[in-house]
C-alpha cells in the first residue's frame, strides 16, 4: 500500500531523511518509531504530498507522491501532530466542512457525519464549539474527520502525544477496531515504545536513517534472547537437571541464569522439576532494549521545543478572544 | 456526469464550503461584527465632520460630500487587507495544512478565502453607505446600486491583495507592518482625501498609478459628483486591478 525506495530529504546541510526504504502492506498498522527529530514527520509530510522529496521515490495506494499528488490525496487521511481542527466551528461543522472539501457525495454527507459522531461518542457535543472540547475530544474528532472520506491509507503523526493514559487507550481501541475492519492501512509515527508494541510491524528511524524493520517480536528477538533467572534449594543439582533441557546456566549471586529460545515454551518444562524452586523470573528484551541495541542510545522524550510552547500560549490567547 | 464535470462541481462546492467556513467564524465573533459596523461610522464622523472645519470645499463640492468616497475606500482598503490575517491564523493553528492536503486545487483555496474576505469587506462598505446621510448624502436607488457595484469589485481586489501578502508572511507582526505599508499610500494617493488635480508632478504620477484612484473616481461618477476620468476608464482599471490581484494571490499562494 506504501512503497518507499531510497527516499531522501535534505534541508540545506541537514539530511532529515537519508535513503529510507520500506514497504507497508495493505490492512496493517505500521509504526515509525524514533526520537524527536529523527525524520518521522518529514517522512509523513512527503508521503502526504505536503513536502517534496529531494531524492528517491514514494508510492501511496499505487500513486507516485510527486507525479500524482491529487490521486494520493484522495486516497489518504491525515492526523497531524499538532491539532488542526477549527475551534470556532462546532464538531459537526468541522466534519461537514471536511466532507465537502473532500468531495463526499452530497446525499451521503449527513449519514456519514452522523456515523462518525456516533463512533467517537461526540453526538451530544456535536453542536458545541470545538473550543469548548477537551484535548481528547478534539483528537477523537480529528480521527473521525480523517476517516470521513474513507481513505485507503490513514497517516497518524504522533497521534497520542499529549493525551492522558485513558484517552490514549481509547485511541488505540479505535485503531484496533479499524484494523479488524481491514479496509484501511495505518501508518503512524510515535516515540512511545509501548505504542510501537501495538503495531503489526515497526520501522526504527534514527538521525534520518532506517536502522531496522520488522514485527515488534522480531525486533525484540534481534536485540537479545529471553533469559530465565532461577533460584533453587540446591543450585548444583538444578544446573545438572537443566542440562537435560539443553540449556547452559551461568552462576550468579542470586542463583542461575540462562538464555532460552522462547520463555513461554520453556517454562512449562519446569513443572515437576526435581529441585524445589524458590524464585523464578522470565526476562524478555523490550523494544527499548532493541532500540538501544540498534542505535546505541535510548529514545529521548525531550520536552516540547520553545516554538511549541509559544504556540500553546498563542492558542490559549486565541481561545479567550 | 463526466469525470471532468464532477471535478469542477467538487471544486466549486469546496470554494463555497471554505467561504461558508470563514463567514461562519466571522458571524460568531460579536466583537468583530460590532467593530466592522462601527468603524465606518467613525470614519464618516472624523473625516466628514472633523476635517470639514479646516477644509470647507474640495473638488468643487462641500468637503464632507467630497470625502465620502474616500471614507468608503478607506473602509474597504483597511478591511480587505486585514482579511489576509485569517490566512495567517489558519497557518498558525494548523487548519491550513488540513486544507492543503485536501484533494482540491490551490485556486479553490485562494478563491474561498478571497470570497469570504470580500464578503465581509463588502458588508463594511455597505455600512458606510447606509450611514451616508451622516455627511448629508442621500443616494437614489440607482446611485446606490452603482456604488455597491464599485464597492463589491474593490472589496474583491483588495482582499485578493491581502491574501497575496498573507501568503508570503509567516507572522502577524510582519503582516501588520507590510499591510500598513501597502494600504496607506493606496489610501492617501487615491483622490479620496484631497483632489487629484493640482498636485506636484511626482505625486500626480503616483496617484495615476494607484488603482484605488479609479475606484474612488468611479464612486464619484456613481454619486453624480465631479469626476476626473471617464467612467469607462475607471471601470476598466478597476476590473483589471481585481483580476490582477486574484492572479497575484494565486501565484503567491501556489508557492506555499
Amino acid at each position: 500500500m506504501i512503497e518507499v525506495v531510497a527516499l531522501e530529504r535534505t534541508f540545506g546541510p541537514l539530511r532529515a531523511v537519508d535513503k529510507v526504504s520500506f514497504t507497508v502492506n495493505e490492512g496493517e498498522i505500521f509504526g515509525f518509531l524514533g526520537p524527536n527529530g529523527a525524520g518521522k514527520s518529514t517522512t509523513i509530510k512527503i508521503l502526504s504530498t505536503l513536502l517534496r522529496p529531494t531524492g528517491g521515490t514514494a508510492r501511496v495506494a499505487g500513486h507516485d507522491v510527486v507525479r500524482e499528488p491529487a490521486a494520493v490525496r484522495r486516497a489518504l487521511g491525515l492526523l497531524f501532530q499538532d491539532p488542526a481542527v477549527d475551534d470556532r466551528l462546532t464538531g459537526r461543522e468541522n466534519l461537514e466542512l471536511h466532507a465537502r472539501i473532500y468531495g463526499v457525495p452530497r446525499r451521503e454527507r449527513a449519514a456519514r457525519v452522523d456515523d462518525a459522531l456516533a463512533w467517537i461518542d461526540l453526538e451530544e457535543h456535536q453542536a458545541a464549539l470545538v473550543r469548548t472540547y477537551s484535548g481528547g475530544m478534539r483528537r477523537r474528532l480529528e480521527v473521525a474527520r480523517a476517516l470521513l472520506h474513507r481513505p485507503r491509507v490513514l497517516f497518524l503523526d504522533e497521534p497520542t502525544t499529549g493525551l492522558d493514559p485513558q484517552t490514549r487507550r481509547g485511541m488505540w481501541d479505535k485503531l484496533f477496531e479499524l484494523r479488524r475492519g481491514g479496509d484501511v492501512t495505518i501508518f503512524m509515527t510515535t516515540h512511545y515504545l509501548d505504542e510501537a508494541e501495538g503495531c503489526d510491524r515497526v520501522a526504527i528511524i534514527d538521525g534520518g536513517h532506517l536502522v531496522a524493520e520488522g514485527t515488534p517480536d522480531a525486533l525484540r528477538r534481534a536485540a537479545g534472547s529471553e533469559r530465565v533467572a532461577l533460584a533453587t534449594a540446591d543450585d548444583d543439582q538444578a544446573a545438572a537437571a537443566l542440562a537435560r533441557f539443553g540449556v547452559a546456566p551461568q552462576r550468579t549471586a542470586e542463583g542461575l541464569d540462562f538464555a532460552v529460545e522462547s520463555g513461554e515454551n520453556f517454562l512449562p518444562k519446569l513443572v515437576g522439576f526435581p529441585v524445589p524452586i524458590r524464585r523464578l523470573l522470565l526476562r524478555k528484551p523490550t523494544l527499548e532494549d532493541a532500540f538501544i541495541a540498534l542505535t546505541g542510545h535510548g529514545i529521548r522524550a525531550e520536552e516540547a521545543g520553545a516554538k511549541d510552547a509559544l504556540r500553546r500560549v498563542a492558542q490559549m490567547r486565541g481561545r479567550r478572544t | 456526469m463526466t469525470e471532468r464535470a464532477t471535478t469542477i462541481s467538487h471544486e466549486l462546492d469546496a470554494v463555497l464550503a471554505l467561504t461558508w467556513r470563514d463567514l461562519r467564524r466571522f458571524s460568531r465573533d460579536r466583537g468583530q461584527i460590532l467593530g466592522a459596523l462601527a468603524r465606518p461610522v467613525l470614519w464618516l464622523l472624523f473625516m466628514g465632520k472633523g476635517l470639514r472645519t479646516a477644509v470647507p470645499q474640495a473638488g468643487g463640492i462641500d468637503y464632507q460630500h467630497f470625502v465620502f468616497a474616500g471614507a468608503v475606500a478607506m473602509t474597504v482598503l483597511f478591511s480587505g487587507m486585514f482579511q489576509g490575517v485569517t490566512m495567517i491564523w489558519d497557518r498558525e493553528f494548523g487548519f491550513l495544512k488540513e486544507v492543503l492536503v485536501a484533494p482540491v486545487s490551490r485556486a479553490t483555496i485562494v478563491a474561498g478565502k478571497t470570497l469570504a474576505g470580500a464578503a465581509v469587506t463588502f458588508v463594511q462598505g455597505l455600512a458606510t453607505v447606509v450611514f451616508a446621510p451622516i455627511v448629508g448624502i442621500w443616494p437614489s436607488p440607482g446611485e446606490l446600486a452603482a456604488l455597491l457595484g464599485v464597492i463589491a469589485l474593490l472589496s474583491l481586489a483588495v482582499t485578493g491583495l491581502g491574501v497575496a501578502v498573507a501568503s508570503r508572511m509567516r507572522t502577524f507582526e510582519g503582516f501588520g507592518v507590510i499591510s500598513n505599508f501597502v494600504v496607506l499610500p493606496l489610501y492617501f494617493l487615491s483622490g479620496g482625501v484631497f483632489p487629484v488635480t493640482g498636485l506636484p508632478g511626482w505625486m500626480a504620477l503616483l496617484v495615476r498609478i494607484n488603482p484605488t484612484t479609479y475606484a474612488v473616481d468611479l464612486m464619484r461618477h456613481a454619486l453624480g459628483q465631479p469626476a476626473v476620468f471617464s467612467a469607462g476608464l475607471d471601470t476598466g482599471v478597476l476590473g483589471a486591478f481585481t483580476v490582477a490581484m486574484g492572479g497575484l494571490a494565486l501565484a503567491l499562494f501556489q508557492r506555499e
